[in-house]
């Protein structure tokens, strides 16, 4: 008796071997017929040693547990990859969340190129005054109070975006039913729903669906073919999250902000927008239009859940893509802005 | 041709056709049990297995981190002895608390249940010695929520069939037996999540999440649900407490090139509940 109880918990001891996380694998890219043009770290004067170092850390299964890919553009050339998670890496779409946003952003910026939206200082009630509640105060939110997250909407985090997704009537409704928590234009509260009333806002000047609208004035002209954008039960695709793109699209979209939105010499965005938007635009110092700001760099980005992002120095011409695996808490989400430091120090 | 992807075609719900097909062997089974059941006397009185365990657990879905935890089990069973054919019905509730080296707090859930149909005839080998042979039918489903890891998406691992069941005794002196027992499931239909799921939050209403976890079915066999699961104690007769036992199952299930992996193994105690 005595002997089978030793037995049994001598046996209680660990079984599952944590298998190596993340293969280290070359981060040297493979040239396809994708539209990025492939160089070497050399040719674009980045300092491969400190190069390596933000690889290794990318790879650390300790510091990193959950990195998928990560990229390192310089002068419009894709020059270092790496993908974790699968052979399937390079090719798969993954749901960039936030950083969703920044493309709404460009997409706004597209609009006013194509003439659809006049300028930003125009009222949603203007837009689609049958979402909007008979209050003065919104009747007032423009599409700049969107932008800069400054609606005075109230936004609860995770269990507001539940909600919106949940919601089964118009989801522009859900959203300007809300009760206000600031006067429109004088607080910055980081909100799911502002940009949601974006999408809005394009689907009704565009006259199709913001998809249909990225499709062809966007995703198209860049080379974009894969991507999943999901929507809200009233059909709208969210603004604020759950684009799904691969990394190389998603750094085609880097790329076109740091071109100041143009791609093969042609402006798709309003000139000027991207600069915009990519300067402190909102009473929050360290936001734009719907990108973040790194002004000790100089630098702009566009970020979601995960601790995912896309890094765009315009000084250095470099961009550097960060996913992630999308849906994890902050805990996990290891060093990832440790990596911007390494691979902007190695960029010389 | 610029297209967005097809998200039905990514549900990877299964076609009708293979439904049935997956079915069909599962429900020959049952009524082979059923049949079985018809033979064999009234059923002894209920007892109650508590047992508490060591859980690892790893969802290649998310990652190659592997969560460890405390697991709590308890399981009603009910013999049926027969002429030939010996019955025995098991019911399980079991929940587990895993976390990886990376989380501060458990905050994952592994709750999971099922229910088990077990026959066996008994072969004497001398007089101390017997060995048991025969099969089972079964359900389990197991239900993970991984909080820290993924904060929108229930995980699920569930399988409906069949397989065999071994069994060992030797009496020692008195009234005591040890004994050891094996189950291994040989085929049935096993249910994962689908790997692209386009949806950011789960709808957690009791409709949606019965449908997800009949959702995705495929065939189970072998290579792609290995679930053994191996029991050995020491067996008291005419005892309030019927046994203490040292319980070890492993679970290595194969979808869309994803791997999840469960490793269970702790001890139970066993009382008996009626007369």
């Amino acid at each position: 008796m005595k002997r089978l109880l030793i037995f049994a918990l001598a046996g209680l001891a660990s079984c599952i071997k944590q298998e190596d996380i993340k293969t280290p694998t070359e981060a040297t890219p493979v040239s396809r017929n994708d539209g990025w043009q492939v160089s070497t770290p050399a040719a674009e004067g980045i300092n491969q040693d400190k190069l390596k170092t933000a690889y290794a850390l990318f790879n650390s299964q300790t510091e990193m547990p959950l990195a998928n890919s990560l990229l390192v553009i310089r002068h419009g050339k894709l020059v270092a990859e790496s993908y974790n998670g699968g052979a399937d890496g390079i090719d798969r779409i993954e749901n960039v969340q936030s950083c969703t946003k920044s493309i709404t952003s460009l997409l706004i910026g597209i609009a006013l190129q194509k003439g659809l939206i006049s300028n930003i200082n125009t009222p949603l009630s203007t837009i689609y005054p049958e979402f909007v509640p008979d209050d003065n105060q919104k009747k007032s939110i423009t599409i700049k109070h969107c932008l800069t997250m400054e609606t005075g909407l109230e936004f609860d985090g995770g269990a507001s975006s539940k909600a919106l997704v949940e919601t089964k009537g118009s989801s522009i409704s859900f959203i300007m039913d809300k009760p206000l928590v600031s006067a429109p234009g004088s607080k910055f509260l980081y909100s799911d729903y502002s940009p949601h009333l974006l999408s809005g806002v394009i689907a009704k000047e565009s006259g199709t669906s913001m998809e249909a609208f990225a499709s062809a004035n966007l995703f198209q002209p860049l080379g974009i073919d894969k991507w999943v954008w999901e929507k809200a039960k009233d059909g709208l695709q969210f603004g604020g999250f759950s684009l799904f793109l691969t990394p190389r699209n998603l750094a085609k979209l880097g790329q076109f902000a740091l071109n100041g939105g143009r791609w093969n010499n042609t402006q798709i965005c309003q000139a000027g927008w991207v600069a915009s938007a990519t300067q402190q635009q909102a009473s929050n110092p360290g936001y734009g239009y719907l990108f973040w700001l790194d002004p000790s760099k100089n630098s702009y980005l566009m970020e979601g859940n995960g601790g995912q992002y896309v890094f765009v120095c315009p000084a250095k011409q470099l961009i550097i893509v960060y996913t992630a695996f999308p849906y994890s808490s902050p805990e996990l989400w290891g060093q990832s802005k440790r990596l911007i430091d390494l691979v902007y120090e190695a960029a010389q | 041709m610029y297209y967005p992807v097809n998200q039905k075609r990514n549900k990877g719900i299964v076609r009708p056709a293979i439904r049935t097909r997956l079915l069909c062997p599962v429900i020959a089974v049952l009524c082979f049990f059923h049949t079985s059941l018809q033979a064999q006397e009234k059923g002894r009185p209920w007892s109650l297995q508590l047992g508490a365990s060591y859980v690892e657990v790893m969802e290649q879905q998310i990652s190659k981190l592997v969560g460890q935890g405390p697991s709590l089990h308890m399981t009603l069973t009910k013999s049926y002895p027969g002429e030939r054919w010996d019955g025995m019905l098991e019911l399980q509730l079991s929940a587990g608390l895993p976390k990886t080296d990376f989380e501060s707090g458990y905050r994952s859930v592994m709750p999971a249940l099922s229910g088990k149909y077990r026959i066996t005839q008994t072969r004497e080998l001398d007089e101390r010695n017997s060995f048991r042979f025969g099969g089972f039918a079964q359900a389990v489903f197991r239900n993970n929520y991984y909080k820290n890891l993924d904060q929108s998406r229930f995980y699920w691992t569930n399988f409906i069939g069949a397989g065999l069941s071994t069994g060992y005794d030797h009496q020692l002196s008195g009234d005591r037996t040890l004994y050891a027992s094996l189950d291994l499931p040989l085929l049935g239909a096993k249910s994962r999540p689908p790997r692209n799921r386009y949806y950011r939050i789960d709808d957690i209403s009791f409709g949606r999440l019965f449908k997800n976890n009949v959702s995705n079915l495929s065939l189970g066999a072998i290579d792609t649900y290995f679930n053994p699961s191996f029991t050995a104690g020491i067996r008291f007769a005419d005892k309030r407490i019927q046994a203490l036992s040292y319980f070890f199952e492993y679970c290595n299930v194969k979808d869309e090139g994803l791997i999840y992996r469960q490793v269970n193994h702790g001890l139970a105690l066993t009382i008996k509940l009626g007369k």
